[in-house]
């Protein structure tokens, strides 16, 4: 693997490094980019998506590191004795969609029970989907009077991407009220939902 | 003593200018103020405000103001005073006076404030204008710029919400001014390009805007921070039209798509294309590289304007005579489609 660490550098440094490594590592080498800015965590990610290269995200404190390799949209799954610095360890990622804000049919009271008893679960076994990404009514567990806010914080943190439908915050009034992650559109939750192999729809 | 400018700013490529998505965001709930002699506000994003004094004399302000995009302090003036009159030029008008905004770290030698100031000064002279005062505080970094104020005939101002379906687009200086300026300040790009860019950025928009009076040109507007897709979707949704850019045709500064292949591509460069894209329709044959020039923030770019189809031969080939050597057709205006701004 091809390690290149750019902290300290200032954007656009780190995609140029990027880049610099992509060209001179072998196609199926992984690499990994080490930085210490969100900014620059964003742009990188951004350029390798839209060149169709899959990136796994890995956040310690105020430390990225992104993981891929040229050859394509297959995640890269590394070594757990080179990553034990990792708090997470699957060998299948995979991202979850709330196409709206309870479990299941029946009592919608009973489904916004479940959907924190899932959240807590899914906290507890460590297990950090890639992506979560919130359409229609789903937008009510991001904004500020969601009961499992802190849940998704904690997901958050673990690197976990918070994905809101700007167009459902739009329709709900609800652009103001988001408290975690950050808005998005149908191009990105589209490439999100198509790119990865194992895709929860609740 | 020679201090390079570039080395005292921390945000490094990363431009200055808030994204346009928070900034919507966040003054969303403000309450709109109309007055019947304000002739052109902010709801069309549009250059600067006109406000009618008389029937036959409108003023036209703006300001415009940012950290050190090069590394000399009297490039650094010409540059953000071009930059704050352009404004000024792309609502049609002509340039009345100007004040000074400046933010100064006091352990610089004063020389560069005065070499900054001196360089600003020169350009309003150049553009016909007085400079009539200014305000100069402390700040850990250089910011320099000018409020503008200009005049023009009510009945000649140039917006950009009135281009026409069957309208050309002429586009008056070449892009990549953001990624020549992030290339610099990593000492990555050569002496020629760089000059190159300088000059771009210094040169008045003050020729085109006579131009397009002579044209009675009706639409048009700078192409700056928001890069040209930013610019031309703002056009698009003010005029009710579509605007179709002809990638290929976009003149670039030298050596511009060398170095965006290489990785210069600022910040502010993903920050457009994400605040455009949802509204823009690119064709496959769009090189990922071409996308990245045509969402490049322009620090005094040129201008872009919609001109009458019969007229566009005559009006390039003056624009390119008065100076601006790069001048092209990049586009047309179109009936509205699905998407505001069609790419191919």
């Amino acid at each position: 693997m091809k390690v290149i660490d750019v902290r300290g550098k200032k954007c656009p440094m780190p995609l140029v490094e990027t880049k610099k490594a992509l060209k001179v590592t072998d196609k199926n080498e992984a690499i990994k980019v080490i930085l210490d800015s969100e900014n620059s965590v964003k742009n990188v990610t951004r350029y390798l998506e839209d060149n169709n290269i899959h990136v796994s995200k890995q956040q310690s404190g105020g430390t990225f590191e992104l993981l891929f390799k040229r050859a394509g949209s297959e995640p890269v799954i590394e070594e757990a004795e080179s990553y034990c610095t990792s708090s997470e360890q699957t060998n299948d990622s995979f991202i979850i969609v709330f196409g709206k804000d309870r479990l299941g049919e029946g009592s919608d009271d009973l489904g916004n029970m479940l959907v924190g008893g899932m959240l807590t679960t899914l906290v507890e076994t460590e297990r950090t989907p890639d992506k979560i990404i919130f359409i229609n009514s789903g937008i009510n567990l991001v904004i500020n009077d969601s009961p499992v806010l802190s849940l998704l914080k904690k997901l958050e943190d673990r690197g976990c991407e918070l994905l809101s439908c700007g167009t459902c915050l739009d329709y709900f009034d609800k652009m103001e009220n988001l408290e975690v992650g950050r808005v998005s559109n149908m191009l990105e939750i589209l490439e999100a939902m198509t790119s990865y192999s194992k895709v929860i729809n609740i | 003593m020679d201090i390079d400018l570039l080395k005292l700013i921390d945000q490094g490529g990363c431009s200055a200018k808030l994204s346009a998505t928070e900034l919507n965001k966040a003054l969303a709930d403000l309450p709109k103020i109309t007055h019947k002699n304000l002739l052109v506000n902010i709801d069309t994003h549009d250059d600067a405000g006109v406000y009618k004094i008389r029937d036959d004399y409108a003023l036209v302000q703006t300001t415009d103001f940012f950290p050190p995009v090069c590394s000399g302090a009297y490039d650094y003036g010409q540059v953000a005073a071009a930059n704050a009159l352009s404004d000024v030029y792309a609502m049609g008008g002509q340039v009345l006076t100007a004040l000074n905004i400046l933010m100064f770290p006091p352990d610089l030698p004063m020389s560069i404030l005065k070499d900054i100031i001196r360089g600003g000064q020169e350009k309003v002279v150049e553009a016909g204008g007085l400079i009539v005062g200014g305000h100069t505080i402390t700040n850990d970094i250089p910011v320099y710029g000018m409020a503008v104020t200009g005049w023009v005939h009510p009945d000649k101002i140039i917006t950009n919400d009135q281009a026409r379906p069957g309208d050309i687009l002429i586009l008056t200086k070449p892009l990549g001014t953001g990624v020549i300026i992030s290339a610099k300040k990593n000492n990555s790009v050569d002496e020629d390009t760089y000059r190159a860019a300088i000059d771009y950025m210094k040169q008045l928009n003050m020729q085109a805007a006579a131009i397009m009076a002579k044209y009675e040109i009706r639409s048009a507007t700078d192409i700056t921070g928001f890069g040209l897709l930013g610019h031309a979707l703002k056009m698009a949704l003010g005029s009710k039209v579509s605007i179709k850019i002809n990638a290929t045709d976009v003149p670039s500064i030298q050596n511009v798509m060398e170095l965006i292949e290489t990785g210069f591509i600022p910040g502010a460069g993903f920050r457009n294309l994400e605040f455009v894209e949802d509204q823009c329709d690119f064709s496959n044959q769009v090189p990922y590289n071409t996308k990245m020039l045509l969402a490049d923030a322009q620090t005094s770019g040129g201008i872009l304007m919609a001109v009458a189809r019969e007229k566009a031969a005559s009006i390039l080939d003056e624009l390119k005579d008065v100076g601006y050597a790069s001048t092209a057709v990049v586009g047309e205006v179109m009936q509205q489609e699905k998407k505001p701004v069609i790419i191919v």
